[in-house]
């Protein structure tokens, strides 16, 4: 696996990560109003 | 010194509890109120919530003494008041009217209740109307087991990911000919568990609350989203599918075999601890403890009780998983490695599980006598017994097995295969307390207003109750008759003093649901004769455990006050 590659997917669990995280705000914000 | 602080770990674990408390739709008024008379009939009855309950959940029955069904369409939310329901009726007649309802909490929670309502002005005597049961659950087997396979899968998938990127990856490194494949496969079995098993447990649940079949998935799916029980575990899926996307990147560009990681294995790494971070928040925002005074402290001390258990079973599995795949030859060097590891990261976990549950409880639970006298308590003390006994078996590990370890020969192949041993027996009892856990998330809490059941003076009923209460010198002779939940009960009360009757005392009596959150109705007794106070009300209004406080205020002298629970059956 070339260095670029492994980099790119690097960025994509590092999205993951902040999509879920945004996901549980925009639940704890839908929940506590 | 570290077997004291261990024994003092076992005896904090042994008050650790789940964060979950009440969050249940309360009603808090109707339109016609409940138990009163109106004069003109009503075209449509009003339900007033504690929070937006959906109405396509929604079930409301109207009958009159003949027991014909009364409303003319079903429940609508007002257009006005997300929190009010609206349920039209057909042209009622004067006389008696039964209504039932049934709804569902934001928390998926049902919660049920009857009570009558007279159309005047010449109603007549209230009929004695049946009242269905009004027990529900959503602690039904199957429920529970799905919730659990789904709070298990999760958990393990979170643990495990933490035990193959952190906790035992020197392993590679410092043992040559290992590798951590099958700790990897074991993450990828419980990911795709978790996957598969919560959305089965949001259909399940959202089609029992429903009243629907499983397989109508057509008419099911848009109910899912219209609750908020089954949008917050629509969410757990995405956090978790997102969850394990992240995980999975992470392992496939993770070199164990280098001891310090590249900075896109840092990246991949902080995207995964970011997505578990996340989904480990959402069981709590979804269910009771986003509901809980202080609600930030409640969700804060749900992350940490859910983060701490899963990177503990998640590592209990992970570690069976590499006792079994690592060859012969090289299992003692490799546990040796990761061994000390995990027991210093699990001791931080039961100990953060114990804290984070022993603070809930203490949040959640309105007295202490509520853990013994509830189910929710006896789960709760069930669940404590059990984290007792892993917490002694980790125990065990940490201060014989660890050591041996590091013996020579066949010292330590013993030790490796006692280790084995006590780590499938803590799965099982970890897994059994997360089993427990399922239930209790899923049983109604205690109200708050059983804390002032500690200062109760007796306890009657179900049936007519006769009951003298002595206290600052009064004596109190209570009288409820029939004692039946919805129709019109009589409640009396008798107060003399040195056994002269109390006259021109004002009385009054307040009652108080006990089993759920509800309003309080107050009612002024009137003397009907020298020391004698009555009054008529069907002020029962639901079945189960009422408070009745009797305030007494004689002229000129002290007032005394007196609560009597009584359990009222239909």
């Amino acid at each position: 696996m070339s260095a670029n590659v492994r980099l790119l997917l690097s960025f994509a669990a590092l999205g993951c990560g902040a999509a879920a995280v945004v996901v549980a705000i925009l639940l704890l914000r839908s929940v506590l109003g | 010194m570290r077997r004291a602080a261990l024994i003092a770990l076992v005896a904090v674990a042994a008050l650790a509890a789940p964060a979950a408390a009440w969050a249940h739709a309360a009603l808090l008024r109707t339109v016609p109120q409940a138990s009163g008379t109106v004069n003109t009939p009503p075209t449509q009855l009003l339900f007033t919530f504690s929070e937006p309950v959906e109405p396509r959940f929604a079930i409301v029955s109207v009958t009159d003494a003949a027991g014909r069904q009364q409303t003319a369409g079903p429940p609508r939310r007002s257009p006005t008041d997300p929190d009010t329901l609206v349920v039209p009726l057909e042209k009622t007649a004067e006389g008696w009217y039964l209504v039932y309802w049934r709804a569902i909490s934001v928390d998926g929670h049902p919660v049920r209740g009857a009570f009558t309502f007279a159309v005047g002005p010449n109603a007549g005597p209230a009929p004695a109307f049946v009242i269905p049961s009004i027990s529900e659950t959503a602690a039904t087997p199957k429920l529970v087991v799905f919730r659990w396979l789904t709070f298990l899968f999760v958990m393990a998938s979170v643990g495990l990911l933490a035990l193959r990127l952190a906790i035992a990856r020197p392993v590679v490194r410092r043992v040559g000919g290992t590798d951590l494949r099958h700790v990897s496969i074991a993450f990828f079995a419980a990911s795709a568990l978790g996957l598969i098993v919560t959305p089965v447990y949001v259909l399940l649940a959202t089609a029992q609350f429903a009243l629907r079949s499983f397989f109508a998935f057509g008419a099911l799916l848009p109910l899912v989203h219209a609750s908020a029980f089954g949008r917050g575990f629509l969410d757990l899926e995405i956090c978790f599918a997102l969850f394990v996307a992240a995980g999975a990147i992470a392992i496939a560009i993770d070199r164990p075999e280098r001891e310090h990681r590249s900075v896109a294995e840092l990246l991949a790494f902080t995207g995964a601890g970011l997505a578990a971070g996340a989904t480990l928040l959402v069981p709590g925002a979804a269910g009771h403890p986003a509901e809980t005074s202080p609600r930030g402290l409640a969700l804060a001390l749900d992350w940490a009780h859910l983060a701490s258990g899963s990177i503990w079973i998640g590592g209990l599995i992970g570690l069976l998983v590499l006792w079994r795949s690592l060859a012969v030859a090289r299992r003692t060097a490799g546990l040796v490695v990761a061994v000390p590891r995990f027991s210093t990261v699990a001791l931080v976990s039961v100990i953060a599980l114990a804290a984070s549950g022993t603070w809930a409880s203490i949040l959640h639970l309105p007295t202490l006598q509520t853990l013994w006298d509830t189910s929710y308590g006896k789960a709760i003390l069930v669940k404590v017994a059990l984290l007792a006994m892993a917490v002694a078996l980790a125990a065990v590990n940490l201060l014989r097995t660890k050591p041996g370890l590091h013996a020579d020969g066949t010292l330590a192949t013993g030790a490796a295969a006692l280790l084995r041993k006590l780590v499938a027996a803590e799965v099982v009892i970890v897994a059994g307390a997360i089993l427990v856990a399922a239930v209790l998330s899923s049983l109604a809490p205690p109200s708050k207003a059983l804390a002032a059941v500690g200062g109760a003076s007796a306890r009657v009923g179900p049936g007519p109750v006769t009951e003298s209460v002595v206290k600052n010198g009064y004596k109190l002779d209570i009288r409820v008759s029939p004692n039946r939940a919805a129709v019109p009960n009589s409640f009396s009360v008798h107060v003399t003093r040195n056994n002269e009757p109390v006259r021109g005392a004002d009385v009054v009596v307040r009652f108080t649901m006990l089993d759920m959150e509800m309003g309080q109705q107050e009612y002024r007794l009137t003397e009907t004769s020298p020391g004698t106070y009555t009054h008529a009300a069907p002020a029962l209004v639901m079945v189960g455990h009422w408070g009745l406080g009797f305030d007494v205020s004689p002229p000129g002298r002290t007032p005394v006050d007196v609560l009597v629970v009584d359990k009222a059956n239909g």
